[in-house]
């Protein structure tokens, strides 16, 4: 399998489009941030020491949860055009067998998605430390997020892309996914702004669990200093509006349950995974 | 070598294979013609396990699939943005064949194709031929007994085809290959030992080419008369079957050398003649018309 990985790997790399449009996403919730999205959120807070830093760790655990996502469907575009061009035939003609074809595309899409997340991650912690003054620590929450969010998105993309067949089906979907993940993340519109059914059907989805996990861990030292300059309740309410805590119907959602709801989502998705290579 | 017997396939309501069966001797070279949506491909898939037959049964008499066969797909199937080398290795590994062992097999297979000096040569930046040749050591790397070559020339100009088929003949020899093959190019299947034609997911007819010949072609001599009158009269005294024209005379025989005692009687009444030599194209297009003619009736 490692020759297979290896080669899926060389090819996406050598693809500099592939790689463009995989991270497109980031590259346009960076772009909004730029242009709007720093303004607009700062003017919905209070006025505070480390508010620019909060904004943008805020955005920045958005963008790393994107990138879990954006990143490893990007590199399953290869499994798509594998099976397009009939080189999956070819392979199969081998010693391998069908299973160990399907899981080296599963492997080779969460090492994708797990390294430039960590490139990200890398280039985040530098640009905390240089404009903000803060140092991030690579704490085991974050390390988990990161992999467990990369493993569910790659397994979810998996099973979906799995039922494509043909390039212009695989874009279609990518350019759902690129519009609809800036939402789950809840950064171009906060979730708190949005109505409340729109905010439970966005809880239900595990994109916005490990959004969660990801600011609460990355935020830390941000989201200190504003608990004590504000009276709790104001500050529940920036936390809520700004997707920081997740609630369901007024009732504060635990990182305990972000966790479970992760884990069993990705259990579920190995199980089907398994399932579908089974057959 | 390889047992195929009673296969079918349906897509649908589409019968696409019915009760085909061969036998591909081991050594042999084995021709698998027909027109398109004859069927070969999906026999060839059921072959190599990419689909699963309705019924029958298919044997490998020397061991599995994947261990004694190789495929040269019809389309190429190696990646464009790897040199021949890379992408040979992966392949090769795939194989279970170790990195220093498969490195060794690719030189000497890529020697042997005149492609050493290519091997770091983007696989989509070779031409045609080139890139066949490549899909023919691809298809090798593992030493098969069993070679399929599924349309291996179609594309190709005159010169690479020739160069691909004197690769084969090569291999063959070297390397005592089995290789069944599907050309629509029929003068490449003239020295095969077998040959199998299918129509609408059936075979039609099948037999050495010299039987298929014999059976379904003539060779045709064809001679230009100084006389028409006196050529067709000393033609009817030998009780000769032809068909004329007021410049020529056509005479269907069995083989080529029967043209001689015609020629030497004839001698002083003809200006010049000419042979056509029965072939398996004209086979083909014999019993494609005759199927045909028994759908019109």
């Amino acid at each position: 399998m490692i020759p297979l990985i290896k080669r899926h790997t060389k090819l996406f790399l050598k693809d500099k489009a592939s790689v463009f449009f995989s991270l497109l996403s980031v590259f346009v919730i960076i772009a909004l941030y730029v242009l709007f999205l720093s303004e607009s959120i700062s003017s919905n807070i209070p006025n505070f020491e480390d508010r620019s830093a909060f904004v943008f760790l805020w955005m920045f655990a958005g963008i790393i949860a994107v990138t879990t996502a954006t990143a490893s469907l990007g590199a399953l575009g290869k499994f798509v055009e594998d099976k397009v061009d009939y080189k999956s035939e070819d392979f199969l003609m081998t010693r391998i067998t069908k299973q160990t074809l399907a899981y080296s595309y599963v492997y080779y899409a969460f090492i994708i998605g797990l390294i430039f997340t960590v490139l990200l991650c890398v280039f985040g912690f530098v640009y905390t430390f240089m404009n903000y003054d803060i140092i991030l620590h690579v704490s085991l929450s974050l390390i988990a997020t990161i992999v467990l969010s990369t493993l569910m998105h790659t397994l979810l993309f998996y099973l979906i892309t799995s039922s494509l067949k043909t390039m212009s089906a695989l874009s279609g979907f990518s350019t759902i996914v690129g519009t609809f993940i800036g939402f789950l993340a809840g950064i171009y519109i906060p979730i708190g702004i949005l109505p409340s059914y729109i905010q439970k059907v966005i809880v239900l989805f595990p994109t916005t669990q490990s959004t969660v996990l990801l600011r609460d861990t990355l935020m830390t030292d941000v989201l200190e200093p504003i608990q004590t300059i504000m009276p709790s309740e104001a500050y529940n309410e920036v936390v809520e509006m700004l997707g920081v805590k997740l609630y369901w119907n007024g009732e504060l959602l635990s990182n305990t349950f972000s966790w479970i709801y992760l884990i069993g989502f990705t259990l579920l998705l190995i199980v089907l995974v398994f399932l579908r290579n089974r057959k | 070598m390889l047992k195929v017997n009673h296969l079918s396939k349906h897509f649908g309501d589409v019968h696409a294979v019915k009760d085909v069966s061969f036998h591909v001797k081991k050594g042999s070279t084995f021709a698998f013609l027909g027109t398109n949506g004859a069927g070969k491909s999906t026999v060839i898939h059921m072959i190599i396990d990419l689909l699963k037959p309705d019924h029958g049964e298919i044997t490998f008499t020397d061991g599995v699939l994947q261990n004694v066969t190789g495929v040269v797909f019809q389309n190429h199937r190696l990646d464009e943005e790897l040199s021949l080398e890379e992408n040979l290795i992966i392949r090769a590994k795939l194989y279970g064949i170790h990195r220093s062992e498969a490195k060794k097999r690719v030189d000497e297979l890529l020697e042997l194709t005149s492609l050493s000096e290519k091997r770091h040569r983007l696989y989509g930046n070779c031409s045609g031929g080139e890139k066949r040749k490549t899909d023919i050591i691809r298809a090798l790397l593992h030493q098969p007994t069993f070679l399929i070559l599924d349309e291996p020339t179609t594309g190709l100009d005159a010169e690479s085809r020739e160069e691909i088929w004197a690769f084969l003949r090569q291999l063959q020899i070297n390397q005592e290959l089995t290789v069944f093959l599907t050309t629509h190019y029929i003068e490449e299947a003239e020295n095969v030992d077998y040959v199998v034609i299918m129509h609408e997911g059936k075979i039609e007819v099948e037999g050495t080419p010299n039987t298929l010949r014999s059976q379904y072609a003539k060779t045709i001599l064809t001679l230009y008369p100084v006389d028409v009158d006196m050529l067709l009269t000393q033609l009817r005294e030998d009780e000769h079957t032809f068909e004329h024209d007021q410049h020529t005379i056509i005479i269907p025989l069995e083989e080529s050398k029967d043209a001689i005692p015609i020629l030497q009687k004839a001698d002083k009444n003809i200006s010049h003649f000419s042979i056509e030599e029965a072939n398996l194209e004209k086979v083909f297009l014999q019993v494609t018309e005759q199927i045909k003619g028994k759908v019109n009736t």
